[in-house]
Formats: structure tokens, sequence, C-alpha cells
């Protein structure tokens, strides 16, 4: 691979549109859409989890199902973050794919924003964020299992499970801020590449 | 790019009316938080507990989505933008 040439545009560094490695936001043009329908299929299915376990009689069944669900709908929650995350990160493929055409309407060299660093973090945030809920998920079904043979473990789980959930919640929106942040550096990155333009124009 | 403009209007109106569900759903939350702390009410109101944690869960799904589809519209008026400058800048700039 070879280097790309940087720029100073304003206060970013900018490398040609062409030099551009992995592209991230055509990825994420796909994800979002399955992130959002899985996302909605999880919510909905711990909604209804959540009112028939309502209408249980047995304490043990209803401590049960409380324990798995609650993974559920946290899941849930994760994956529509993630699909908020993944239209982030098209967004940012819009505003790069309209700076390129913009500046080679004008006859100029299609400067691009160097990946900044919170471009770099938000998806592993985002997975990270993801992972955690999954796992969540999985010790939720443990929990429910050792409410029956096990109560004192069952309750040790529980102690720092929910946390745990949180945790996840927080690393997505994390990702969710990173690429925000990223979206607010690709916005000043095109005012300074318009304003160099029409500076190099009128010399 | 009037089929674009469509689209992000339509996708405005339905965020919105999201919104009008979300708002609707925490209010029906607190309703029924505050009937279950009265202890009294049929027998949908004594299993509040159990069923309304699962609900209020939803209303966030529905809020996040709402964001989702406002995100969607501003990828198209995004769209809009860079073709509008394309066309007019260079005329601009010209003069």
């Amino acid at each position: 691979m070879t280097a790309a040439t940087l720029t100073h545009v304003g206060r970013d560094l900018a490398i040609p549109r062409e030099s551009e490695g992995f592209d991230m936001p055509a990825m994420a043009s796909k994800m979002w859409r399955p992130m959002l329908a899985m996302g909605l299929m999880a919510v909905a299915a711990g909604v209804v989890v959540g009112a028939v376990q309502a209408t249980l009689d047995n304490s043990l069944s209803v401590s049960q199902v409380a324990a798995w669900n609650a993974g559920v709908l946290f899941l849930g929650i994760g994956l529509l973050l993630s699909a908020v995350t993944f239209l982030l990160a098209t967004i940012l493929g819009e505003l790069r794919d309209g700076g390129t055409s913009v500046q080679e309407a004008l006859g100029e060299k299609a400067l691009i924003l160097k990946r900044p660093l919170t471009g770099k973090l938000f998806p592993a945030a985002m997975m990270m964020g993801l992972m955690t809920l999954l796992a969540a998920l999985v010790i939720g079904f443990i929990q429910a299992a050792k409410l029956d043979t096990d109560p004192a473990a069952a309750a040790d789980i529980a102690a720092w499970v929910t946390p745990l959930r949180f945790a996840g919640l927080a690393l997505l929106f994390t990702g969710v801020s990173l690429a925000l942040a990223t979206i607010v550096r690709a916005l000043r990155f095109q005012a300074s590449r318009i304003q160099d333009i029409a500076a190099h124009r009128a010399d | 790019m009037d089929d674009l403009d469509r689209e992000a209007t339509a996708r405005q109106t339905v965020a919105y009316a999201l919104l009008g569900l979300v708002t609707i759903g925490w209010m029906a939350g607190l309703v029924f938080g505050f009937a279950s702390a009265g202890g009294s009410g049929g027998s949908l109101v004594q299993t509040t507990s159990q069923w309304l944690v699962p609900a209020l869960q939803g209303v966030i799904g529905l809020a996040i989505l709402s964001v989702a589809v406002v995100l969607t519209a501003i990828a198209r008026r995004i769209r809009i933008r860079a073709h509008v400058l394309s066309s007019a800048l260079p005329r601009l700039l010209a003069r």
C-alpha cells in the first residue's frame, strides 16, 4: 500500500479521495437496515414476553423470565443504537461523496478528511458495546437456570449483570457520540476546503 | 432530486408520528406507575410491576427508531445539498 499524500486544509489533514483505504460508509449503508430490523424484533419480543410474564402464577417462572428478558430488551436497544451508529457512518459517507462531487465540479483535486481518531474509535466502541450486551444476554439465561438449582449464585450474578448491561449501553452511546464528533470534523473540513478553493481562485 | 426531497419529507413526517407515539407511551407509563403505587385498580394495574419496565423499554426502542428515521432524512438532505452546491458553486465562482 502506498502512503497517501497529506495536505493541510484549515486545521485538518486531508488525503486524496482515491487513496482512502477501507470504505466503512459503504459497508454501513448496507448494515443499518438488518441491525434496525433485528433490534425492532428483539424489542417487540421483549415487550410481548413482559406481557406474558405478567400472566404467570408461579413466582419462580416469573423470576426466571425476568432474569433473561431484560437481556433481550437491552440487546434490542443495543441493536437499534448500532443501526443509529451505522446511519451516522452513512451520513459521513454522504458528506465525503458530496464534498468530492463539489470539488470535482469546481475542477479541483478531490480531497477528503483523513480519518480522525474519533472516526477510528466509533466502530470499535459500537462493536464492544454490542458484544457486551450479547454476553449479558447469555449470562441472563445462565442466571435464570441457576434460580432453580442455586439461588445464591443467581443472586450474585444478578448483582453484576445489570451494571454489565448498562456498561454495554454506555459503550454504544460512546460510539454514537464519537461518530457525531467525526461528523463535526467533516463539516469543519468542508467549510475550510471551500474557503481554500475560493481563496485560491481569488489570487 | 424531487424524489429525494419527497423521501426526506416523508421520513421527517414518520419521525414526528413516532415521537407522538413515544410521548403517549411515556405518559401512559407514568400513569400506570402512579396507579400501581396507589394500590388500586384492576388486574392490569395489579401486575404493572411485571410488564411496565419491558413496555417502557419498548418506548425507548421507538424513540431510537425515530432518531434512525430522522438520520435517513438527513442523509437525503445532504445528498440534495451536494447536488445543489455542485451545480451552483462553479457558476458563482466563475463570476
